[in-house]
């Protein structure tokens, strides 16, 4: 049975055509404190079509019988433009966030079908994308290679390893814990990493996400 | 609703068709020229070889070379006389029986129109004995001539007409076929785009629901039970992200669906990490994508997905640029790449597959190996139209 949903709930809508593997999502959220299910849909149509409003984060299947998920969730952050996205797909295909113009990249994740049944790693997912940070799945991120010849080339060892974890989308203070450095010193790897890339600060683009497209241009699944 | 132009050609009077145009030229071309030989071979005929002489030519003494002026004269204007009825009256367009007359009609007045003339210039004598029934006689005679003459050129026009008639048959038994071969491709996709999808989708599905469960199982088993789940489930994984998913991409490139670029983009983003790309073609492509026919767009990912197959197993290659621009009344792609040229006449099948059904959407595919003192390896060209 559903919790009765309370204020601070994430409130967020199932979007997949494979009913068993749906339901198996829903219950996941709907059995999880702090997160509420907002909908659950099976198609691309029936999703395009929901009270956006009343969504938070969209999980949404890469793939659907009548469409795709990045398509409905562009449509729904059209109707709200502070939902979160989550995709979700059986396989790296990550470059696809690259199809989402700068000025929407903002809030999307992209996670493996195996880890979101994993709900650790789907609900840090979805609490993430609902606070606008960008996510990767950190078992697909770390499967990939920095490309040769490409800008990340040139970064340095822990450059690199400081990006690979803000596409993961971790925060300074929580990227800091993670390598057991200061907060200061890595603002001063991104800072870094930023100039290597020609990253500049502008107000109409938010440096992280580009720091997050970046990675994805320049990175390349390992052979499976 | 018939716009204002569209109203304007519906009053205008309806133009000659080209195949009437060409008829009417045929006929009038035929008889005349039959017409004027055979009017200049019976004056040199009658006066060189018969000696044929006219009756009065007025106080003109006889002199074979101005009868002959005057007589082929009397029959070339005879003969225009016949070429302005049948250019008029038009007996190649009329139904059998009108058509008899009006051939008939012409050739006997103009062999009338001729005999008055030959009177007029003394050519015959009507005041001789059996004056007029000569000349009825030469009437007669011209009247079949002339009726021979534009059977001839109608049988030129039926000839004319049976060969364009098998030509327009031809022409649309060929773009028949041509509808036909595109109405099965296009059902060959949408039946090919369907499973991939499914496959991509629904099939891919199942698969991480049933890993999940092994695992979720595995983790509740004895340990090595534990160990043998995890194995399987780590097959159904690699399955899944192999099998299934080449099986998919073969059957029809499901990225497709979110443009041209992005399919090819997929393409890229999937090479290994030590090969160096640079991508100047996707704007190109997202630009013109949409106006390409769904095929040209498969041949395009097919063509780049080869491309790239090719470069990496036979080149080697450890840099790939792809360079697309939009030309007059086409679009070129280029995919170049370093690394090991191919030989000069090499044409790998799947290119060759390739380059014809390229083809057929009026395109080229071209490979050319890069000179290896340049820094070897190859550049693949193709060049599809671009629809208006």
């Amino acid at each position: 049975m559903t919790p009765p949903q309370t204020p601070r709930d994430i409130r967020v809508a199932v979007v997949e055509d494979q009913p068993l593997y749906r339901q198996m999502l829903a219950t996941l959220i709907a059995t999880s404190d702090g997160f509420a299910v907002a909908g659950e849909y099976e198609t691309a149509a029936a999703a395009s079509e929901a009270d956006a409003r009343a969504i938070d984060v969209a999980l949404l299947d890469l793939r659907l019988g009548d469409g795709d998920g990045l398509t409905v969730g562009r449509r729904l952050r059209q109707r709200n433009p502070r939902m979160g996205a989550l995709l979700l797909s059986a396989s790296d295909s990550t470059h696809v966030l690259l199809d989402i113009p700068r000025p929407e990249a903002q809030g999307w994740g992209y996670l493996s079908k195996t880890s979101s049944l994993s709900a650790p790693a789907l609900l840090w997912a979805i609490r993430a994308v609902a606070e606008g940070r960008n996510v990767l799945d950190p078992e697909i991120r770390a499967r990939r290679e920095i490309r040769q010849q490409s800008p990340l080339a040139t970064l340095s060892p822990r450059q690199r390893e400081v990006l690979g974890l803000v596409a993961e989308g971790l925060t300074n203070a929580a990227i800091a814990e993670e390598l057991g450095l200061s907060p200061r010193s890595i603002d001063a790897h991104l800072n870094a990493v930023y100039a290597e890339l020609g990253i500049q600060a502008r107000q109409d683009r938010n440096p992280r996400v580009e720091a997050v497209r970046a990675y994805l241009s320049y990175t390349a699944p390992a052979p499976w | 609703m018939v716009n204002a132009p569209e109203a304007r050609r519906r009053q205008a009077p309806a133009a000659e068709p080209d195949g009437a145009r060409t008829d009417r030229r045929i006929m009038v071309g035929v008889v005349a020229v039959l017409a004027a030989a055979i009017a200049v071979f019976t004056s040199v005929q009658s006066v060189m070889v018969l000696g044929v002489f006219s009756h009065v030519i007025s106080g003109v003494e006889r002199e074979p070379w101005r009868e002959l002026a005057v007589r082929v004269s009397v029959n070339l204007v005879g003969v225009a006389l016949l070429v302005a009825g049948v250019a008029a009256v038009r007996p190649e367009r009329r139904r059998p029986l009108v058509r008899v007359l009006a051939v008939v009609g012409i050739a006997l007045a103009a062999a009338i129109a001729r005999a008055v003339l030959q009177v007029v210039n003394g050519v015959w004598d009507p005041a001789v004995p059996d004056g007029f029934a000569t000349i009825a006689v030469e009437v007669a005679a011209t009247t079949v001539i002339l009726v021979l003459a534009q059977s001839i050129g109608l049988g030129f026009v039926a000839l004319w007409r049976r060969a364009r008639d098998g030509e327009r048959a031809r022409t649309a038994a060929q773009e028949r076929a041509v509808q036909l071969l595109r109405q099965l491709q296009e059902e060959e996709l949408r039946v090919r785009r369907e499973i991939a999808e499914t496959i991509h989708g629904s099939v891919q599905g199942i698969f991480v629901v049933l890993e999940a469960q092994l695992r979720r199982i595995a983790a509740d088993a004895a340990p090595t039970d534990r160990e043998q789940l995890d194995a399987v489930a780590a097959q159904l994984g690699a399955l899944r992200e192999g099998e299934l998913r080449s099986l998919s991409h073969r059957l029809y490139p499901v990225d497709l669906a979110r443009g041209t670029d992005a399919a090819i983009r997929t393409l890229l983003a999937r090479l290994p990490a030590w090969v160096g790309v640079a991508d100047d073609a996707s704007q190109t492509l997202a630009a013109a994508g949409p106006r390409l026919p769904l095929e040209a767009r498969v041949v395009i990912v097919r063509v780049v997905e080869e491309g790239l197959s090719n470069a990496l197993r036979h080149g080697e290659a450890r840099s790939i640029r792809l360079e697309g621009r939009a030309t007059e009344g086409g679009l070129t792609l280029d995919l170049c790449s370093d690394g090991v040229s191919p030989a000069a006449d090499a044409v790998p099948s799947g290119l060759d597959r390739l380059a014809r059904r390229a083809e057929v959407l009026g395109g080229a595919l071209t490979l050319t190996p890069v000179d290896p003192a340049d820094g070897g390896g190859a550049r693949l060209h193709l060049w599809l139209p671009f629809p208006a």
